[in-house]
């Protein structure tokens, strides 16, 4: 039995500080918060806080992808821009590799992050200068790093970099509004690996793209990652693209973490029953698939006023008296996999319950497995849908 | 599913421009297609490719620049293009409902839910103000908005994006209307609350039998919602079939590249089908075959307009190579 108490001994920041061999960034109990103002005749007074970023630690790993998910307002693009020192904060602490980098000491040493951790953000027309030439937008980072570097080799380096995202060599004496959405988010990707960094933050990179431009950006981000040994911090909604691009995800509901781990356990087996109301409304395009659903009552409650205890249990389908009074910490459900509730699930199958599972054996024609660990493999480098294989 | 008897709309050869200063744009380049009543139908296609412009064209609600040149939209028989405003304004609001991607701008903010709803509900049902307010609060009770009674008071800013989108579709659907066109109800809802808003969508069609055309280009919410898909490109309809059909043997180029290009649940970390080439511009858009610059099936002859053929038992396609895409079908896009 689980003690329900909160009294956890062993805490989810020592998990990850014991498992940091391969960590490129640590993020440890974050805590961003916005004031909510009243604002009278001559003075303004603090009445409450967004508590848009409530204590949250994630670990990414060199080289690969956390994925971060979670609906509109739960702290994702707050976290990232927090985690850049585009905002201040108010508690925790950030680590690039053994560096405390919570606070910079020196302008070099800003500058030295930020050599090293970029960002995409969220809105490929917004982010871009409209009055500067696509050139001098990509190149900016090396004027302000790279003071090392003449005229020439900068210009020949943002050219080999148009060519690596796929754009032309001549793009580059145009305008962004001289391109579609799917360029520009190229051209911001291009920005942002001008310095060779390490991490790169990308905020929902593919979220306002078509699915063919989409695929493109995903299949760009991929071969860089296979290229450079880049690590994403990848936020996005659609769990499906999140699916394909991460290895670990970190499922987050108003400003905390409520799952955490490997990418396929999590949305394989999942424990929290908000990842699991999460998975069971994704649209499947598979018309055959008559899809069992929790649909979730209700709507994501203001983050000024926090439920107490379990912020979720306004919505949840397994509240208890408990989750109303004691906010659950994350705790080790399986090796790996943390999880923020009460009462977790146990040996959920999203493949089953969803519908999938029995179409999955089809797919690889291997009927000798019934297990969903080995599933996943089967279709691995295949195309499930709009493909002769889902008939067979 | 085959419908026999005559379609509840049925779009004939609809050609819609619109004048700009940099040209004209072949927005509607001659697009047909059926719904019928009770049929919940799919409008699919990427960004730009139409499928708004064809929802604007029905209900002859086009910017003042767009004109539509020729073609067909009868409903229940009746030549709508041949309607004058008056007319229009009464099929607008008795025969087809309309619900808007953005709840917030089709909902007048300063005004209280009651008053957004009363006005028309009396007007198109010949009822009385009390009748009305209680056909609203019914609606949205079915909608699933708690305490309605109390809530109808409400303004829009009081209540969540996906409850002003169910407030939406029960003002739709108190008019009783016979077709709904919803133009990507749920793309600005995050995804348990899609999952809530299409839930009430499918109810209240099946509920209702309505005929009802969605258009998204969430292939999964198509897949889930619709019984019949049109795939648009480029201005025109390229493949129509059941849902069931455009999922399982697309046989349009463009349909199977489409579909390869959707990350898959069931895969894991790697790569995706691509399409090469970007979505043509309508403005001197590519002759004959508007795919043609992207397909690899292309030859000489995609450099005129293909004819629309239909290969299968209600199954479309638009390809001048119709004969040989049952071979390509196994291939991989
Ligand atoms: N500058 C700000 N001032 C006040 N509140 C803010 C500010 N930025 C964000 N917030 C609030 O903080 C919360 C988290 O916002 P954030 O933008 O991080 O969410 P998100 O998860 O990225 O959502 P989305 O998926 O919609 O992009 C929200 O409630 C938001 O309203
Ligand atoms: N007022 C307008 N003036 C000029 N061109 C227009 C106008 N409205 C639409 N268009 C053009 O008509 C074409 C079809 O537009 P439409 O809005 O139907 O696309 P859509 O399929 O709904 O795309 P989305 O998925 O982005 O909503 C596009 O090329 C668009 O640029
Ligand atoms: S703690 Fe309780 S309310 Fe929260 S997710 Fe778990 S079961 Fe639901
Ligand atoms: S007509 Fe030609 S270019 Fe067009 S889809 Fe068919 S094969 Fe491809
Ligand atoms: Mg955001
Ligand atoms: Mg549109």
């Amino acid at each position: 039995m689980r003690k329900m108490t909160e009294s956890v001994e062993y805490t989810f920041e020592q998990y990850l500080d014991e498992t940091a061999e391969e960590t490129l960034l640590r993020i440890r109990n974050l805590k961003k918060w916005y004031p909510v103002t009243e604002n009278r005749v001559l003075f303004s007074r603090v009445v409450g806080h967004i508590k848009a970023v409530d204590g949250v630690s994630i670990d990414i790993p060199r080289g690969k992808t956390m994925g971060l998910v979670g609906e509109s307002g739960c702290g994702k693009s707050t976290l990232a821009r927090t985690v850049v020192r585009l905002e201040p904060f108010q508690a925790g602490t950030l680590f690039l590799e053994d560096q405390n980098i919570s606070s910079f000491k020196s302008r070099r040493e800003e500058l030295a992050f930020r050599r090293r951790v970029q960002m995409v953000f969220q809105d490929p027309y917004a982010s871009l200068n409209p009055r500067r030439l696509v050139m001098d937008i990509i190149k900016e980072p090396l004027d302000i790093h790279r003071k090392d570097l003449g005229r020439e080799e900068k210009k020949r380096m943002v050219v080999e970099l148009l060519q690596t995202v796929g754009l032309e060599a001549y793009h580059a004496l145009r305008y962004p509004h001289e391109f579609s959405g799917g360029q520009r988010q190229r051209i911001g990707i291009a920005r942002a690996l001008i310095l060779q960094p390490d991490l790169i933050l990308l905020d929902e990179p593919v979220s306002a793209l078509d699915v063919s431009v989409q695929a493109s950006i995903l299949n760009l981000l991929h071969d860089l990652q296979e290229q450079f040994g880049l690590a994403y911090l990848f936020i996005a909604h659609d769990l499906s693209v999140v699916k394909h691009v991460s290895d670990f995800v970190s499922i987050m509901y108003l400003g905390r973490l409520v799952e955490v781990g490997p990418v396929e356990e999590v949305f394989n087996h999942p424990t929290h029953p908000y990842t699991v109301s999460l998975l069971s409304a994704i649209p499947i395009p598979d018309p055959d698939i008559e899809k069992a659903r929790i649909i979730l009552q209700g709507d994501v409650p203001s983050p000024i006023n926090l439920p107490p205890g379990c912020r979720f249990h306004p919505r949840c389908y397994k509240a208890q008296k408990v989750c109303s009074e004691i906010e659950p910490e994350l705790r080790e459900v399986r090796p790996g996999v943390w999880s923020a509730c009460h009462f977790p699930e146990e040996g959920f199958e999203v493949l089953k319950f969803i519908g999938l599972e029995e179409k999955e054996v089809k797919i690889g024609k291997d009927t000798s497995t019934g297990k969903a660990s080995s599933k996943a493999s089967v279709t691995e480098g295949k195309t499930s849908i709009g493909n002769k294989e889902t008939e067979v | 599913m085959v419908q026999n008897g005559k379609p509840l709309l049925e779009v004939k050869n609809l050609y819609t421009y619109f004048f700009t200063e940099s040209g004209i744009v072949q927005a509607l380049d001659g697009v047909s297609f059926d719904v019928h009543r009770g049929e919940p139908v799919g409008i699919v296609g990427e960004s730009g490719c139409g499928k708004s412009v064809t929802a604007q064209s029905i209900l002859q609600i086009l910017p003042r620049n767009g004109k539509i040149i020729a073609g067909e939209v009868n409903f229940r028989g009746y030549d709508l293009l041949k309607f004058n405003e008056k007319q229009m304004n009464h099929v607008r609001g008795k025969y087809i409902s309309m619900i808007f991607q953005d709840p917030m701008t089709s909902l007048n903010p300063v005004m209280r839910i009651r008053d957004q709803m009363v006005d028309v509900i009396s007007m198109h049902r010949g009822v009385d103000e009390f009748e009305a307010t209680e056909i609203a609060i019914k609606m949205l009770e079915a909608v699933g908005i708690p305490e309605a009674e109390s809530r109808v008071y409400n303004y829009p800013h009081e209540f969540s994006g996906g409850m002003r989108q169910r407030i939406l579709i029960a003002r739709a659907l108190a008019l009783r209307p016979e077709l709904l066109i919803a133009d990507e109800p749920t793309t600005a809802l995050d995804v348990t609350i899609q999952a809530q808003v299409l839930d009430i969508i499918r109810n209240m069609q099946q509920r209702h039998n309505l005929g009802m055309m969605l258009i998204t280009h969430n292939l999964g919410v198509v897949a889930e919602t619709t019984k019949r898909v049109h795939v648009f490109y480029g201005g025109r309809v390229v493949e129509s079939a059941s849902t069931r059909t455009v999922f399982k043997h697309p046989m349009h180029p463009y349909t199977r590249a489409l579909l390869a290009s959707i990350p898959s649940f069931l895969q894991k970390k790697g790569k995706l089908a691509t399409i090469p080439g970007v979505v043509p511009r309508l403005i001197n858009p590519p002759k004959g075959c508007r795919f043609h610059p992207r397909c690899r099936y292309a030859t000489d002859i995609c450099k005129t307009r293909p004819p629309v053929v239909e290969i299968d038992k209600d199954h479309f396609v638009a390809c001048h190579h119709y004969d040989k895409l049952g071979e390509w079908e196994d291939e991989e896009y």
